[in-house]
């Protein structure tokens, strides 16, 4: 068989077999991407709140209470003093941080961004099995942007627009790392 | 040859990972110089004892409990146990074999089995640090004017004690880094942290 259609071959079917990873990496990436403005994994709920607070330090009892004023579905699990007049609650799903002497508080619950979460734990790479697929994906991806070079023949192929095109695609990160390094 | 190409680069990645099983191992010398890894019994230790004991216990496996106070929310890759006295806390990073810790576990009990990591600190790396965080605070007050929503990830903050538990001022934490790096007779800080290889959430009674 000739080379162009083993070429178009590896092509095809790396790009069905590596569909699903792609899509993963993909989304995942521009989320983590924009990490600085927002948790791509979790969708943070936070909430003020003024809470009866129990002199001089509520018990395991009453800080069960206290998680009771904030809500009757949360469901309390520790407590601890991270420093003088500040106490802090966990619950299922978050937490509660208290000023103990004015009972100011802030309520935060986090949930898990449905698909997203699960994709971007893939993409921190869960385990030794997971590298080695990756790896795999790694390398069909550069064998599907190398046979994608050689798909189209003619002035529309590598021999025309397609050099110029996958040129620009080589020049603007050397530019990145020429002005921004 | 596309063919043989493929199972050459297959065979490749199976014998560089399948070489390589890890499990919780601590490295001895042999007799000829050159390290080994043995399977060994973790050290059992204490969170409020950890600062004075983990210089004896760098690179050994160890086995602590404590209650998770912290997960880092954005990468999952470090959480904070705290000890009988909750002014001790102990810093536990994935390992080899965790990649993330899930937020969910703040608030539970669990027991890690790891390995203690020295992290050296010395004047040069807080001269380096102190000139990196001026730049990046620098950059977030122009991104913060120039973008409000960025500004909106910091409503919600009660007041100054509740906000200050997970947002102490970095170049103070420096400063005060630079004053104890002063006194210390050897000339560096050391940080220790625990390498998690595996960890479970101790059960309710």
């Amino acid at each position: 068989m000739k080379w162009y259609k083993w070429n178009r071959i590896i092509h095809r079917d790396l790009g069905y077999i590596f569909f699903g990873m792609t899509i993963i990496y993909a989304l995942s990436g521009v989320a983590l991407n924009h990490i600085k403005h927002w948790n791509p994994s979790y969708n943070i709920i936070q909430q003020e709140l003024n809470l009866t607070v129990p002199q001089p330090r509520p018990t395991k009892e009453q800080a069960v209470a206290m998680v009771k004023q904030v809500g009757e579905d949360l469901v309390y699990k520790k407590h601890f003093y991270p420093q003088p007049g500040v106490m802090k609650i966990f619950v299922e799903g978050g937490s509660v941080v208290v000023n103990t002497a004015t009972g100011r508080s802030l309520l935060e619950l986090l949930e898990r961004r449905p698909v997203l979460f699960e994709m971007n734990f893939l993409h921190y790479n869960p385990g030794k099995w997971w590298t080695w697929f990756s790896d795999l994906f790694a390398i069909a991806l550069m064998l599907l942007a190398i046979s994608g070079l050689f798909i189209i023949k003619g002035k529309k192929g590598i021999k025309g627009r397609g050099a110029w095109l996958a040129g620009l695609g080589i020049v603007i990160p050397i530019v990145f790392l020429l002005f921004f390094r | 040859m596309f063919k043989k190409l493929s199972l050459i680069v297959l065979l490749s990645l199976v014998a560089m990972y399948c070489g390589g099983g890890e499990t919780a191992k601590e490295n001895v010398s042999d007799s000829v110089g050159e390290t080994v890894e043995t399977a060994a019994a973790p050290v059992a230790v204490s969170i409020d004892t950890f600062e004075t004991d983990a210089e004896k216990l760098v690179d050994k496996l160890v086995t602590v409990e404590g209650t998770v106070s912290h997960v880092c929310r954005h990468s999952g890759k470090r959480m904070f146990l705290l000890g009988q006295n909750p002014d001790n806390n102990l810093k536990v990073l994935t390992g080899a074999d965790i990649s993330v810790f899930d937020v969910a576990l703040e608030g539970s009990d669990v027991i890690v089995n790891g390995y203690v990591r020295e992290s050296r600190v010395d004047e040069a790396y807080l001269d380096e640090l102190e000139k990196k965080t001026l730049e990046n605070m620098k950059k977030a007050q122009e991104e913060e004017k120039a973008d409000e929503a960025a500004a909106s990830n910091h409503e919600g903050q009660t007041d100054e004690a509740t906000h200050n538990i997970e947002h102490k001022d970095p170049l103070q934490n420096i400063k005060d880094m630079k004053e104890e790096l002063k006194n210390s007779p050897k000339g560096y800080l050391s940080f220790y942290s625990i390498e998690c290889q595996t960890f479970k959430v101790k059960e309710e009674k």
